[in-house]
C-alpha cells in the first residue's frame, strides 16, 4: 500500500510542494540552466561548423577560379600569342641579341 | 474520499501502463530499423570517407604550369522545371547570354535550341565547361534561379588541363587506363599522393560533421614535378616545325633541343600534320621512332679512323665520278660526276658518301668488328637509360651475324642499315660539343612538395670520353665548316657561330632498290634532318630536327631541316641571356687608351706611369696596338728605313716625332695639322736624296 503511495505521490508531484524539496530548486535551477546553456551552444557550435563548411567551399570556389584564370593566363603568355598579336601592327620579335648593362653601387 | 484516491491510482496506473506501453513500441521500432532497416538506419550513422589527395602539378624550367589538375562540367538543363512566364520573359535573354559565352551558336540558334526542347528533363546544352564558364553560366537570367526553378544541373568531371596546349604534350603525358604516356606516367607515384580517410556525420543537407577517429588518414598531396621543359623555346620550336611542314608538306617532324652540360631537354616537339592542315602530337618521334640516320652518322665514322689512327682529315680520296661499287650495289654522291680528289675533311663538309665508305671500307673491311666496337664506345649501340618509357628497337648490325653482307660496313658509315632515335642522335652530338663527356638526357630537374625541393635529379655522365679530346678538336672546325661553307650554308650567321652536320636519308632504302630493279615506279621518300650546336666556340644547345617526308620545296637536310635549326637557334640566341657579356665587360676590354705610334722609351714611360698594360719589344720607334686587354709595342723599322735612303711607313706617328726623325735624314718636312700623320706625300718606300721634300698631313 505505501509503495503503491509513493508512486502515486511522485506522479501527483507531491514531492515538489514538501519543505524539504524547495532547499533543492536553486540547485535545479542550476542544472536547468546549464541544460539550456548546453542546448544553446550545440546549436551555436553547429552553426559554426556550417559556417566554416561555407566558407571551405568558397575556398575551393576561390581556387577553381584561380586555377582557371591562371590556366587561361599561360595560354595568352605564350609567345607566339603575344607575336600574334602585335603582327597587325608590324612588330616581331627580334633576333638581335640583348645588349647587358650592369649596375654597380 | 477513499473512492476518489482508487480513481485517481486507476488513472494513474493506466497512465503509466499506456507510457510504459509507448515505450515498448519505440524500442522495438528502433531495433526493427537498427536490425532489419540498414538503408534507413545508416543513414545518419557516421561512416567513413574516402579523401582523394590532390595530384601534384608540372612545372616548366621557369615554374610555367604544364600539367594541372583542373575540374571541368559538362552541364545539362532541365526546362520542364522553369515556368511558363519566366520561360517566355527570359528565354531570348538567356539566349544571348549562352551565345555570348559560348560563341559557338547565334543568340537566335541558341532561342530555337531552348523552344525546341521545352519540355526536356535532361537536355545537354555543352560538354568541358570549365568552372569560369560555369559561374558565368549560374548568373545568367533563369539559370540564376534556384535548381528546382531555374534548371541548371551540372556534372563535374576530373580533368588534367594541359594550360599551353599541343605545346610538348606528348612529353607532358596522359594519364589513362591503357597506355599511359609521358611524364605523368614516368612520375605517377609521385604525382598521385596518398588518398585519405575520414569519418563523417551527416547533420543536414549536403552538410557533414568530420568526427574524430583513430582510424582517420588525412590525404597526402602528390609532389610536383619540375620539368626541364622551357616552354617558350617549345613555342619556338613549335611554331618553325609546324610552318615548315606546311611549307614542305611533310609528314611529321620532330625537334629537341638540349643543354650541353647538363643534358636538360628544353625543347621536345614531335608534330604531325593532319590533312586538314592541323599538327597534333600523337607520337613520341623524339625518343621512340628509330629510324636511319643517314649521313649524320658520317661523324661516328670519321671518329671511329680518327681514334684508331686509321687516316687522318688531311687524306686525299679520290670519289670517282662520284659512284663506286661495293660487290653488286653502287654507292652515289648526291653530286652528279662526284668531288673528283677530295681530302676526307672536304668529303666530310661536302657530304661524299664515296670518300666516307671507301675510307671505312678500305680499313675496317676485314676487321669489322673494331668499327662497330668504336661505335659502341661512342654510346650509339646502346639503348638510353631515360625517364620515360620507350620501345627499343635500336638496332646494329653484328658482324659474323645472318645481317652483315659485304656492303653492310660502307652502307652503315653513312648511316644505313642500322637504326637509332632521334635523341640517340643528338646525344652523340651533344657530347662532341661537350668535349666528348656523354651526358644522360634528363626530362626532370627536380621533385618538390609545398614549394620545397625534395629531390634533385642531377647530371648522369653515361661516359665521360666517348672519344679523345684530340679527335673531337680535329673534326670541329670541319664541323663549323658544312655551316660556313658545306651542305647548311644557308643557314650561316654573323652573330655567333653554328657547328653540324646535315643528312638526307632515303626511307625504305632496301624497297626503293627493289623497285627500281623490278622497273616499277619507284616514289622516292626521304628524311631530312640537321644535328648541331651552337655557339660553336662554347656550345650551350645541342639541337636535332629531323621532317618526314617532304614533298616540296626541297628536301635536303640543309634545305629543309638546317633552317628550322636556324629560325630556333637564332630565337635562342638572342633571348638567352646567359650567352652574351654585359657592355661592362665590353667597355672594360675598351677601357685601355688609344696608344699612338711613336719614340719606344716615350711609350714605355708614359705607361708606366699610368699603370697601363704593356708588352714591348726592344726597338728606337714603337707601332702600338691593343691585344689581350694590353697595349702591345711592336719593332718599327723607321730607323732602318731611313738609313737605307727609304721612305718609312709614317701613318700614325705623331708628327712632331716624324718631323724630328725625316730633318735628321736630310729631309725638307713641311706639314699641316697636329697629332698623328693620316698622310704622306712620299709613299712608303720610295727612295730619296737629300733635301727632299715631303709633305705630311695630321688629323
Amino acid at each position: 500500500m505505501s509503495k503503491n503511495r509513493s508512486i502515486l505521490s511522485v506522479l501527483k508531484g507531491d514531492f515538489f510542494s514538501k519543505k524539504e524539496s524547495q532547499n533543492y530548486f536553486p540547485f535545479l535551477f542550476l542544472i536547468i540552466l546549464l541544460l539550456l546553456l548546453n542546448i544553446r551552444l550545440s546549436f551555436n557550435a553547429e552553426s559554426l561548423l556550417k559556417e566554416s563548411l561555407k566558407l571551405e567551399r568558397q575556398i575551393t570556389s576561390l581556387r577553381l577560379t584561380y586555377v582557371n584564370t591562371k590556366s587561361e593566363l599561360m595560354k595568352v603568355y605564350k609567345r607566339s600569342e603575344i607575336e600574334g598579336l602585335v603582327k597587325a601592327q608590324g612588330l616581331n620579335s627580334s633576333n638581335n641579341p640583348p645588349r647587358i648593362i650592369d649596375f654597380h653601387e | 474520499m477513499s473512492n476518489k484516491i482508487k480513481k485517481t491510482n486507476i488513472r494513474a496506473i493506466f497512465l503509466y501502463l499506456v507510457m510504459c506501453g509507448l515505450a515498448v513500441v519505440i524500442v522495438m521500432k528502433i531495433l526493427f530499423i537498427q536490425t532489419l532497416q540498414p538503408q534507413i538506419s545508416k543513414i545518419n550513422t557516421p561512416s567513413f570517407v574516402p579523401l582523394s589527395a590532390a595530384r601534384g602539378n608540372i612545372f616548366s624550367d621557369n615554374g610555367s604550369l604544364l600539367a594541372i589538375s583542373m575540374p571541368l562540367y559538362n552541364v545539362y538543363l532541365d526546362l520542364s522545371v522553369i515556368e511558363d512566364k519566366i520561360f517566355v520573359k527570359e528565354s531570348s535573354s538567356l539566349a544571348f547570354g549562352l551565345s555570348n559565352l559560348f560563341k559557338d551558336k547565334s543568340s537566335n540558334e541558341y532561342l530555337k535550341f531552348l523552344k525546341s526542347n521545352r519540355n526536356s528533363k535532361y537536355l545537354k546544352l555543352k560538354n568541358k565547361v570549365t568552372y569560369n564558364q560555369l559561374k558565368e553560366l549560374k548568373g545568367l537570367p533563369i539559370l540564376k534561379l534556384d535548381k528546382n526553378k531555374g534548371g541548371l544541373i551540372a556534372e563535374k568531371r576530373a580533368n588534367r588541363e594541359n594550360p599551353f596546349g599541343i605545346l610538348a604534350k606528348r612529353t607532358i603525358g596522359l594519364l589513362r587506363n591503357s597506355n599511359p604516356i609521358g611524364l605523368e606516367r614516368a612520375y605517377n607515384k609521385t604525382l598521385s599522393g596518398l588518398d585519405g580517410l575520414q569519418l563523417k556525420q551527416k547533420i543536414g543537407k549536403n552538410l557533414y560533421r568530420d568526427e574524430d577517429s583513430d582510424l582517420n588518414l588525412s590525404p597526402q598531396i602528390g609532389c610536383d614535378i619540375v620539368s626541364t621543359i622551357n616552354i617558350d623555346m617549345q613555342d619556338v620550336a613549335h611554331q618553325a616545325l609546324s610552318s615548315a611542314l606546311l611549307k614542305h608538306d611533310a609528314d611529321w617532324g620532330t625537334v629537341i633541343l638540349m643543354e650541353v652540360q647538363t643534358g636538360h631537354l628544353k625543347v621536345v616537339s614531335n608534330l604531325k600534320k593532319n590533312k586538314d592542315g592541323s599538327f597534333d602530337e600523337n607520337y613520341n618521334h623524339a625518343i621512340a621512332k628509330h629510324s636511319e640516320p643517314g649521313s649524320t652518322f658520317k661523324l661516328a665514322s670519321i671518329l671511329a679512323g680518327l681514334e684508331d689512327s686509321f687516316f687522318q682529315l688531311t687524306d686525299s680520296i679520290d670519289t670517282e665520278d662520284g659512284t663506286h661499287k661495293f660487290s653488286d650495289k653502287i654507292m652515289r654522291d648526291s653530286k652528279k660526276g662526284g668531288y673528283g680528289k677530295i681530302t676526307l675533311g672536304q668529303a666530310f663538309v661536302k657530304s661524299s658518301n664515296v670518300a666516307i665508305s671507301k675510307v671505312v671500307n678500305k680499313y675496317y673491311k676485314d676487321e669489322p668488328q673494331l668499327f662497330i666496337d668504336r661505335i659502341y664506345k661512342m654510346g650509339l649501340c646502346t639503348p638510353l637509360d631515360i625517364e620515360l618509357p620507350y620501345p627499343n628497337s635500336l638496332l646494329i648490325k653484328k658482324p659474323g651475324t645472318k645481317q652483315w653482307n659485304s656492303v653492310t660496313l660502307p652502307w652503315m658509315s653513312i648511316g644505313y642499315s642500322l637504326r637509332l632515335t632521334p635523341l640517340h642522335m643528338l646525344t652523340f652530338y651533344n657530347a662532341i660539343a661537350n668535349q666528348g663527356v656523354m651526358v644522360k638526357p634528363l626530362f626532370t630537374t627536380s621533385v618538390m612538395n609545398g614549394g620545397r625541393v625534395i629531390s634533385k635529379n642531377n647530371i648522369e655522365i653515361i661516359n665521360p670520353a666517348i672519344c679523345s679530346k684530340s679527335s673531337i678538336d680535329k673534326i670541329l672546325p670541319f664541323l663549323i665548316k658544312v655551316v660556313d661553307q658545306g651542305t647548311a650554308k644557308s643557314i650561316k650567321n654573323t652573330n655567333y657561330k653554328i657547328a653540324g652536320k646535315t643528312s638526307t636519308t632515303l626511307l625504305d632504302y632496301g624497297l626503293s632498290e627493289i623497285n627500281t630493279e623490278n622497273g616499277e615506279e619507284n616514289i622516292k621518300k626521304y628524311q631530312a634532318s640537321f644535328i648541331g650546336f651552337f655557339p660553336a666556340n662554347k656550345p650551350k644547345y645541342s639541337c636535332i630536327v629531323l621532317v618526314n617526308n617532304p614533298k616540296k620545296n626541297g628536301f635536303y637536310g640543309g634545305d629543309v631541316a638546317a633552317p628550322i635549326f636556324k629560325e630556333i637557334s637564332d630565337k635562342v640566341f638572342a633571348s638567352d641571356i646567359s650567352l652574351h657579356q654585359s657592355i661592362d665587360n665590353e667597355i672594360e676590354k675598351e677601357s685601355l687608351p688609344f696608344v699612338s705610334n711613336g719614340f719606344s722609351n716615350d711609350l714605355h714611360n708614359v705607361l708606366e706611369k699610368l699603370n697601363i698594360p704593356f708588352n714591348a719589344q726592344q726597338s728606337q720607334w714603337s707601332v702600338a696596338d691593343k691585344k689581350n686587354n694590353q697595349i702591345n709595342l711592336r719593332l718599327r723599322n723607321i730607323n732602318n728605313d731611313l738609313d737605307r735612303n727609304k721612305i718609312p711607313s709614317l701613318y700614325g706617328m705623331i708628327i712632331s716625332d716624324a718631323v724630328f726623325l725625316l730633318e735628321n735624314a736630310g729631309l725638307q718636312v713641311t706639314f699641316k695639322g697636329k697629332g698623328k700623320i693620316k698622310y704622306q706625300s712620299l709613299e712608303k718606300g720610295k727612295e730619296f736624296d737629300l733635301g727632299m721634300k715631303i709633305n705630311l698631313i695630321a688629323s
